[in-house]
């Protein structure tokens, strides 16, 4: 499947459980895209965010968060994930709603919940949380909140502290 | 003789009582709940109750109404997001009196297993509770448990205004 995609465009490849997936760079992830769906791969299944800040892995991922599209290709029936890791401190990458129409609300979702911006996307607002919320929950230094529970184990620290990188 | 004879006839047909005894009969059995499913619970303990197996019109209340307008009772089965939140508050206030909530589930009550930043932790943080269902989820039998309960409640109030 690489081999219809340019090869500066493909950083790495592999099978994990089962599933293809590359990875590619943010300054690319349109012209991927964009090939991908050329190349048959009309179907876009989801695109979101991994917060790799505490993934306990020897490897250690080359950026905190990862976005991962998920592409079908209808008439083959194969699966393709790009992947596509974004630095911490610059967390922004293309918006790809103009090539996948569905990317629009998985893009906001990605916004709301990660807090990653997408350039040219036409309304990056919340979708998820309420529009005056603070702070993006699904990051992984992000507490858990809700009450103090009486006699729980370390609930001052998963509650309110960040975890242990 | 003259008297005797229209006491016989009257004592069968005269009962005396209060108004707030016979108002709060007839508020107590016909109590229409708003539908207010929000979660799992709407459909494992709310349908089952209003099915034919355990039959919530035996009490009175087979009528679900769409609109919080005709409704006297909110019974909040699932968990309430910080979103949904301000919704829940503004269905209850356009619910004429005399209305009642029943909270059902842990979710409802307490928060549950979510005690996150999404969930409100109780429901009764937004609107005052009359019964609380405990389990997770409510068998239907204790749906018509806490109407049974909220029936004594009714009749106990009669015409008397809510605190």
């Amino acid at each position: 499947m690489t081999t219809t995609l340019p090869s500066e465009y493909v950083l790495a490849s592999g099978v994990t459980a089962g599933d293809e997936w590359i990875t590619t760079s943010r300054e690319h992830i349109r012209a991927t895209l964009m090939a991908l769906k050329r190349a048959g791969f009309q179907s876009y299944l989801f695109m979101t965010c991994v917060d790799h800040l505490a993934t306990p892995t020897v490897e250690k991922p080359p950026e905190r968060f990862e976005l991962v599209y998920q592409m079908r290709n209808m008439s083959t029936h194969r699966e393709l994930r790009v992947r596509v890791f974004v630095p911490e401190d610059d967390a922004r990458a293309p918006s790809a709603h103009d090539i996948y129409v569905p990317a629009n609300w998985d893009e906001r979702e990605t916004w709301d919940m990660f807090g990653i911006e997408f350039e040219g996307h036409p309304d990056l607002t919340r979708i998820l949380m309420p529009e005056d919320w603070v702070g993006h929950p699904l990051r992984r230094d992000y507490p858990v909140g809700g009450e103090p529970v009486d006699f729980s184990e370390d609930h001052e620290i998963w509650q309110t502290a960040p975890p242990e990188v | 003789m003259g008297v005797e004879q229209p006491t016989d006839t009257l004592g069968r047909n005269i009962l005396t009582t209060t108004l707030g005894r016979v108002v709060g009969w007839g508020r107590a059995n016909s109590v229409w709940p708003a539908q207010f499913g929000l979660a799992c619970c709407a459909i494992e303990g709310l349908m089952h109750a209003a099915g034919p197996g355990f039959d919530i019109g035996r009490f009175g209340s087979e009528a679900m109404r769409a609109s919080p307008r005709q409704s006297d009772l909110m019974i909040v089965a699932g968990r309430v997001s910080q979103k949904m939140a301000p919704v829940l508050r503004q269905i209850y206030d356009q619910m004429p009196e005399p209305k009642w909530v029943i909270s059902m589930g842990a979710c409802a009550s307490t928060g549950g297993v979510f005690n996150n930043y999404a969930i409100l932790q109780g429901v009764d943080k937004i609107v005052p509770v009359d019964v609380y269902i405990p389990g997770c989820p409510p068998r239907p039998e204790d749906v018509l448990n806490a109407l049974m309960i909220l029936q004594e409640k009714i009749k106990a109030q009669g015409i008397e205004p809510r605190l």
